[in-house]
């Protein structure tokens, strides 16, 4: 009886962990199997690189480099605000608060997490883009600075936690070994304890990107929609994200279109993997050290 | 033979809590001598030696009273700078503990942090690890990580490292409990080598150690310092008769 009981734990636990597989793959294949009918149409090369997405005239363009670009803009600009926050903040719970500090500081930077980003898109679309118009004296408050700064706010708590994780796993005989050879706290942060972690936070980071660049319903509020290169970061862009959300709901099922909708998510997925390979690297190469 | 004191405690005690672990401490340390501090486990041997650098100040709720002065001056004084004692006080730990940086970086640590400048740091970096007697095996690689060093080059490294601050006294704890008999031995030469230059004060569970390279032996029993006195001496006609069961191992 108990060999069956435990012969059904196994078969239970494994079709689990078949299924999130069948779904991954199932994605995968979608993406793929709908995207790739735009090359019809449209030369993989002309795809990537050319500036003009005008997906309804006649006859259309299918060009995303100004969605790339403005995808790019928007997430690094958007990690540039969260890592030193992010890692600001974990230093700080991790190496200088008091435990009681940690408990009060920790959950409150958790909670920033669990907050809907349709909820941080309202923020910014209601108090930040007026706020910009009124401090900056520019034409709209939706653009890539206003679009920066909310995703970096929904990034933080990504690369706040995940170092803080890394820093706490420092051990302790290192600071020991620094303060013993007459160095103080700040030094023993940041000649030691910083550097133990790089692997750490150099994933917490990636993972930071890739919440960022598949991050849409911010960018569909905040980063005001225009398909160009941007010239500067109080210009509005139309990341990735934001283009297939918004224009989705509009095409023809089948047509070049919502192929080349498609097209964009395959994208997405290349960039999105390719982040999260770099992090493994990260990570695997930390446990070899 | 004069006999400087280099370090000395005055009535210590110490507590972690409500946990008495030091009772009363008088001990002192000569200049240029090695000095053993033995006993059972948890008889506060280790706490003892980390009085000396402060180290102890890194444990929340610990409470010091008493005086520990190193050429008289108290460096439990409010206005006492912790890094600059401890710059002078060096200390090797019982697990070589070598930063994941290179075994350069490692040896030119502190001469960072004290910001000396970039052609003397080289000099010194070298002299130190010549002292720890590692320079020949290091000297081709020295940009390697201090991980892929063995054991044994591991604690000389760090050894070193504590040396490159030119200290006037070091302090080993079991240094060389985590070691092989060869880089025990390796490490135990050192100390007698080391002796000319700097005053060492080291913690170990090895009687035979401690007969083997210290000057003077402190016998610690429950917290309380029972028996100090020469090596030799103490080693043929022990004065306390828990010293002379601890030294025939009755206990341990």
């Amino acid at each position: 009886m108990n060999k069956f009981k435990e012969n059904a734990f196994k078969s239970v636990t494994y079709i689990a962990s078949l299924f999130t597989i069948l779904f991954l793959f199932g994605i995968i294949a979608s993406i793929f199997l709908e995207g790739l009918p735009l090359f019809n149409f449209v030369k993989i090369k002309d795809f990537i690189f050319n500036t003009a997405w005008h997906p309804t005239h006649d006859p259309p363009d299918f060009g995303i480099l100004s969605l790339i670009i403005g995808s790019l803009y928007v997430t690094l600009g958007a990690l540039i605000i969260a890592l030193p926050l992010g890692l600001g903040s974990a230093i700080y719970i991790s190496e200088i608060a008091s435990p009681r500090g940690r408990e009060i500081l920790k959950p409150i930077i958790e909670l920033l997490a669990g907050i809907p980003s349709v909820v941080y898109g309202l923020f910014g679309m209601t108090f930040l883009s007026p706020m910009m118009i009124k401090v900056f004296g520019i034409p709209t408050g939706l653009n890539v600075f206003s679009a920066s700064i909310i995703l970096g706010i929904m990034v933080v708590p990504i690369i706040s936690s995940l170092s803080e994780d890394a820093l706490s796993t420092v051990p302790k005989n290192l600071r020991e070994a620094s303060f013993a050879l007459g160095a103080n706290k700040w030094e023993t942060i940041i000649k030691v304890v910083v550097p133990a972690s790089k692997s750490g936070i150099l994933s917490s980071v990636m993972l930071g990107f890739g919440r960022a660049v598949g991050e849409t319903m911010v960018i569909l509020m905040v980063a005001g929609g225009a398909a160009q290169i941007p010239s500067n970061i109080f210009q509005p862009v139309r990341p990735m994200p934001a283009t297939i959300a918004a224009e989705m709901g509009e095409t023809v099922i089948g047509s070049p279109h919502f192929h080349a909708l498609f097209g964009i998510a395959i994208v997405l997925f290349l960039i999105t993997f390719l982040s999260i390979l770099i992090t493994e690297f990260f990570i695997n190469r930390k446990k070899s050290q | 033979m004069v006999n400087n004191v280099h370090i000395n405690t005055e009535k210590l005690n110490l507590w972690f809590g409500d946990n008495h672990v030091l009772k009363d401490v008088n001990i002192p340390v000569y200049d240029k001598k090695v000095t053993a501090l033995i006993g059972p486990s948890g008889c506060g041997k280790s706490t003892l030696l980390r009085c000396f650098n402060r180290m102890n100040d890194l444990i929340p709720e610990t409470k010091i009273t008493g005086n520990v002065n190193l050429y008289k001056q108290n460096i439990y004084e409010p206005k006492t700078d912790v890094t600059s004692v401890r710059t002078k006080v060096g200390m090797v730990f019982q697990k070589p503990n070598p930063f994941p940086k290179s075994i350069y970086k490692n040896a030119a640590y502190g001469l960072n942090i004290h910001g000396i400048n970039k052609s003397k740091i080289n000099e010194i970096v070298e002299k130190s690890l010549r002292d720890a007697c590692l320079w020949d095996e290091v000297k081709d690689r020295l940009h390697e990580s201090a991980f892929s060093l063995s054991g044994g080059q591991q604690q000389r490294l760090c050894i070193a490292r504590a040396l490159a601050n030119e200290p006037e006294i070091i302090l080993l704890d079991e240094p060389t409990s985590a070691l092989d008999p060869q880089s025990t031995a390796k490490i135990e030469e050192l100390c007698l080598d080391l002796k000319h230059q700097v005053t060492i004060l080291i913690v170990t569970h090895n009687i035979a150690q401690a007969g083997r390279i210290s000057d003077y032996t402190a016998f610690m029993y429950l917290g309380e310092l029972v028996e100090f006195g020469e090596t030799k001496k103490m080693f043929t006609v022990p004065k306390d008769k828990r010293t002379e069961a601890y030294l025939s191992g009755v206990f341990g």
